[in-house]
């Protein structure tokens, strides 16, 4: 299969670096889905950094307001779905960092000679597997054992038949939270691609750009949503 | 309408009759024919599987939206409770095209069928 | 009636519930049925092959079955509440319903 033009995978084939996969371990960690999501936790942490290096309490400028309107609408959000402080506190900055780089990560697919990391299965499903964890954790912590009751169903002897059924139910709410974020980012990468080819690179691909745009902030703040309320539903008391 | 569904069934038949063509020219290569039909096959049924479910969902979506139109109109005040309703049998029914899209997924990136006729015909797997 | 951006906001959680609907009950049947699958055929190497799998893909569909419960219970529990908002701001007094109405027509 041929590759598609990736700056950093050249840039670290020139090193002399396994840029394109493979099978040996270090290949794996510099495969190109890696080495971009590397670039999106830099740019997330320059970004934070660039921001709060030279705060303002006065009149915040560029920047750190830009941040301060971001965090602030974060907070809130999760704040409405909670009426909890404290609450609020233990799972608000998880969640916005995962709307940061999860944003970052889709927007850096519209540059060329860049891909999104999140059109990639793995990164993904790692992304779901660290909400769902963290959801699980929470629900362990605010009920204690009881919390397994969740999973055996409103009769007692059906448990046996009720805990597949629940597993599953919990397997197909993963697989869509991260089979949609994949689904969506590939489906434009393998679009542009067919029409970089097929009609000629100026004009063509310009309409699937724009709902490019438009798809990228979705499926963040789609992520976004399904984790806060995930997790707000596992703290919350038992029903 | 009429004319419609009879151009509908003649391609049909052409692309049966076109699929039936290539197997039996795959009889004359005996071992390696019929994995390539296999193959053929299950591109084509990937194809018109999604094909089809899809244009049946958007006959069903088009009526759900009609009605939520029509009730909407008749009474604007229940607007928000019909988008809630016609939201989720948008989802339904948009489930069961997902359903022909997974199970063309699977005959294409992972067929099961294809692993055992290769075992037959002993061409490893 | 709310700001443009508020209707914005309120399309695209109704969108992302409905998606979510419809992923989450076919997503769960499939792993079912490819648990079973996989049961069958490299855990007891063909030897029970229907029966798992039919087992697996009945557990799949009851667990579907329960996400579409449990997600349209969610999905109007939370339109009611964003709806209930709605006619607070609206249904005030008649000046200010007569503003929104102004105010959903331009």
């Amino acid at each position: 299969m041929e590759h598609p033009l990736l700056f950093l995978s050249l840039l670290l084939e020139a090193l002399g670096l396994p840029a394109h996969g493979g099978k040996s371990a270090l290949a794996q960690i510099l495969a190109p889905h890696m080495q971009y999501s590397y670039l999106a936790m830099i740019i997330c942490v320059i970004l934070a950094w660039a921001a709060t290096s030279n705060m303002q309490i006065r009149t915040p400028k560029g920047l750190q307001n830009l941040m301060e309107i971001f965090v602030d609408w974060s907070e809130n959000f999760i704040y409405e779905q909670t009426h909890d402080r404290k609450k609020t506190m233990i799972i608000f900055p998880m969640m916005t960092t995962f709307m940061f780089y999860i944003l970052v990560a889709n927007y850096m697919g519209l540059i060329p000679g860049f891909m999104s990391p999140t059109a990639n299965l793995n990164v993904t499903l790692g992304c779901t597997a660290i909400s769902i964890a963290t959801y699980h954790i929470l629900g362990v912590r605010f009920h204690g054992i009881k919390y397994i009751k969740h999973f055996m169903g409103p009769i007692p002897a059906m448990a046996p038949m009720m805990f597949p059924i629940e597993v599953f139910s919990h397997i197909g709410r993963i697989l869509s939270l991260s089979i949609r974020l994949f689904g969506n980012m590939v489906s434009k990468e393998i679009l542009l691609g067919l029409l970089f080819m097929l009609a000629g690179p100026f004009l063509a691909p310009l309409p699937i750009m724009i709902l490019g745009c438009l798809v990228c902030l979705l499926q963040a703040f789609i992520f976004y949503v399904l984790s806060v309320v995930y997790s707000v539903e596992a703290m919350a008391g038992a029903h | 309408m009429k004319k419609v569904s009879w151009i509908t069934v003649l391609t049909a038949l052409f692309v049966l009759a076109w699929a039936g063509l290539s197997f039996a020219a795959g009889d004359d290569v005996a071992k390696g024919g019929h994995v390539g039909f296999l193959m053929a096959a299950s591109v084509l049924a990937a194809g018109l599987g999604v094909g089809i479910a899809a244009s049946g969902c958007g006959v069903g979506m088009g009526h759900c939206s009609k009605g939520c139109l029509d009730g909407t109109a008749r009474n604007p005040e229940l607007a928000g409770k019909l988008t809630v309703t016609m939201f989720i049998g948008l989802a339904l029914i948009e489930s069961l095209t997902i359903y022909a899209l997974v199970v063309a997924l699977i005959a294409l990136y992972a067929n099961p069928m294809l692993p055992k006729l290769m075992a037959i015909f002993g061409l490893g797997g | 009636m709310g700001t443009i951006r508020q209707e914005l906001a309120l399309a695209l959680r109704h969108f992302s519930n409905a998606t979510t609907i419809a992923l989450a009950v076919v997503l769960s049947t499939f792993a079912g049925v490819i648990t079973g699958y996989y049961l069958d055929i490299k855990f007891f190497e063909g030897k029970t092959y229907p029966w798992l799998t039919i087992l697996f893909f009945l557990f799949g569909l009851g667990g579907g079955i329960k996400n579409f419960i449990i997600l349209t219970k969610r999905f109007t529990k939370e339109a009611e509440k964003k709806d209930g908002e709605r006619k607070g701001t609206v249904l005030g007094t008649e000046d200010e319903q007569h503003q929104g109405d102004t105010d959903g027509q331009s």
